[in-house]
């Protein structure tokens, strides 16, 4: 049979983010898909070879343009780490609410756009409506709705106070029993399970040899998480990964709609154990090593590699995101899969495009 | 039957949008929102150009000069964390959008060299009859309206008071005395300005 060609992206109505693959179809059937990156590269390793380190905290924030407060925590814990700085207690609590926060509602963005790509523009109105009130404590609490620029080499910038975390509580109290009734609507309904199930299946053995990262990963039945390395606080908070088994499209959403409840979980545990204390450690001189640090981003583990010389400016910064990790194992579950299914199989992955290509 | 407590529902529910022209969003206290400039307490110390991520403050004592390139901003409000006066503060209010490279220029009393400060005692009274008047500016300026409730900031006065010299003499170039002025440079301009930026970069 001939086979056509058929460019996906980079402008897609259900793709955010300008992913292009070019899919090589027989009928309506994809055989292959080669991948075409590189619509939004920005240069920000080589700026931060330009910018002094505390300069960069705030251009490591705009990688991501979802996930920016725990691009700025790992940049910071690197130059932490080389200095050896002793990060207080409180900012870590701190951080890791602020960073539990971004990961609710990256999480939640995601399962109101994957609800738009197959045609569910209702529950994707729900899902965002719920995702307002997690950027509404953001701005209260940060200043900002999604870029909060909180973190400084350190500690942070900005504190909670009881009330803000009581409301904080509060919030995330109604957040949950909306997000129950949304849990059960789209992973009992009819439509949603015809789109999702037994879709871009990715095995268990694939996922690993692939290397495969984040919610992608764990939905193909690996329990590996970041957070369990114990970085900022998360040594004193409770929590397990988040698995699913069946490793298609429906156990992929369904990790991101727990890890959402494990999110707000987290924040509670943050919240119920933060101590009293300073908010940052004075910082003086320039660091000198390199070090690499990992920390779990909304869409899998964040990579920082970073080497300084002593001198004002980082010598080399490298950001291995998981969306680089992602795309091999987007292709290896893309052929087979009916052209109509490619929108929602991509998006699976989570992809962030942005974050990919720095 | 399963429908109908979702309409009854539905139906008394109160609005899940703001009716937005009537009902304005109350923006938090903690927000980065505009800029407010009381330039007066500025004493050119270049703490803020220094801290700046996008480098996009100049600041030049020996003229007096307090230069914002407005697009290049982030908003992060690290110039109104180092500012030991108080003279960048951010309020709860939405920042104005623009739509052309625009620059935002404070004339501030150059700071006196470090010879002339150590000079005689009628300089400092001087000074001091200048400070006691710029205090009373801002006094002025705060009655005038500069409080964040009331939505009138430095920078979208001076904006406005741009537009309206460009509107009215373009050709009729008039020194800068005045204590604040915002130029929006013709695009040739702004762009041989970029280009001497990032020469300087290299």
């Amino acid at each position: 049979m001939t086979r056509s060609i058929i460019p996906f992206g980079p402008q897609h109505p259900v793709l955010p983010e300008p992913l292009h693959l070019k899919l090589a179809l027989e009928d309506e059937t994809v055989v292959e898909a080669v991948p075409a990156l590189g619509y939004v590269h920005r240069g920000l390793e080589g700026l931060a070879t330009r910018r002094d380190y505390s300069q960069m905290v705030y251009v490591v924030e705009r990688v991501c343009g979802i996930c920016s407060c725990i691009h700025a925590m790992c940049y910071c814990n690197c130059i932490e780490k080389l200095m050896s700085i002793e990060v207080p207690r409180r900012a870590q609590f701190l951080r890791v609410i602020w960073s539990e926060l971004h990961r609710a509602h990256s999480h939640l963005l995601w399962l109101g756009l994957f609800a738009d790509s197959f045609g569910f523009e209702s529950l994707f109105m729900a899902l965002w409506r719920v995702r307002e009130r997690v950027m509404d404590i953001n701005e209260a609490t940060a200043g900002n709705r999604v870029i909060v620029s909180t973190n400084i080499i350190g500690g942070v910038r900005r504190d909670l106070s009881r009330e803000q975390m009581n409301s904080i509580l509060k919030d995330i109290a109604i957040m949950e029993k909306e997000l129950k009734n949304l849990y059960d609507t789209m992973m009992n309904d009819y439509s949603v399970k015809k789109r999702t199930v037994g879709k871009g299946v990715l095995s268990k053995e694939q996922a690993h040899a692939l290397g495969a990262a984040g919610p992608t990963l764990r939905g193909s039945g690996w329990a590996q998480d970041a957070r369990q390395l114990a970085y900022e606080a998360f040594d004193e908070l409770n929590f397990a990964p988040v698995v699913e088994t069946d490793g298609d499209c429906y156990s992929r959403t369904k990790v991101r709609f727990r890890e959402v409840f494990q999110s707000f979980d987290l924040v509670r545990q943050a919240i119920g154990k933060i101590p009293e204390g300073e908010l940052a450690a004075k910082v003086k001189g320039n660091p000198e090593g390199e070090i690499t640090f990992r920390v779990e981003q909304p869409r899998g583990e964040l990579f920082y590699y970073v080497r300084c010389d002593g001198s004002n400016f980082p010598e080399r910064v490298r950001i291995r995101t998981p969306t680089f990790a992602n795309i091999p194992p987007l292709l290896a579950i893309l052929p087979g899969a009916q052209l109509a299914d490619v929108p929602v199989i991509t998006l699976t992955i989570d992809p962030c495009i942005s974050c990919t290509e720095r | 039957m399963f429908m109908a407590k979702t309409i009854i529902n539905n139906l008394l529910h109160k609005y899940s949008t703001r009716l937005h022209p009537v009902e304005q969003r109350i923006l938090p206290d903690g927000f980065r929102g505009r800029f407010k400039f009381v330039i007066d307490k500025c004493i050119l110390c270049k703490q803020c150009a220094i801290k700046c991520p996008t480098q996009v403050i100049h600041i030049d004592p020996e003229v007096g000069l307090w230069e914002r390139q407005v697009m290049g901003c982030l908003y992060c409000g690290v110039c109104e964390d180092v500012c030991p006066t108080g003279c960048i503060t951010m309020t709860n209010v939405y920042r104005p959008p623009i739509t052309e490279p625009a620059f935002l220029r404070f004339n501030v009393k150059p700071r006196p060299a470090k010879k002339a400060k150590s000079g005689a005692g009628a300089d400092v009274q001087e000074n001091g009859a200048v400070l006691e008047a710029i205090e009373e500016k801002v006094l002025e300026r705060d009655a005038a309206g500069l409080s964040p409730s009331k939505m009138k900031t430095v920078e979208e006065q001076a904006v406005q008071k741009a537009d309206a010299e460009k509107q009215a003499a373009p050709a009729k170039e008039t020194p800068a005395k005045k204590s604040m002025s915002v130029t929006l440079k013709p695009k040739s301009a702004a762009d041989a300005g970029k280009k001497g930026g990032s020469a300087k970069k290299k």
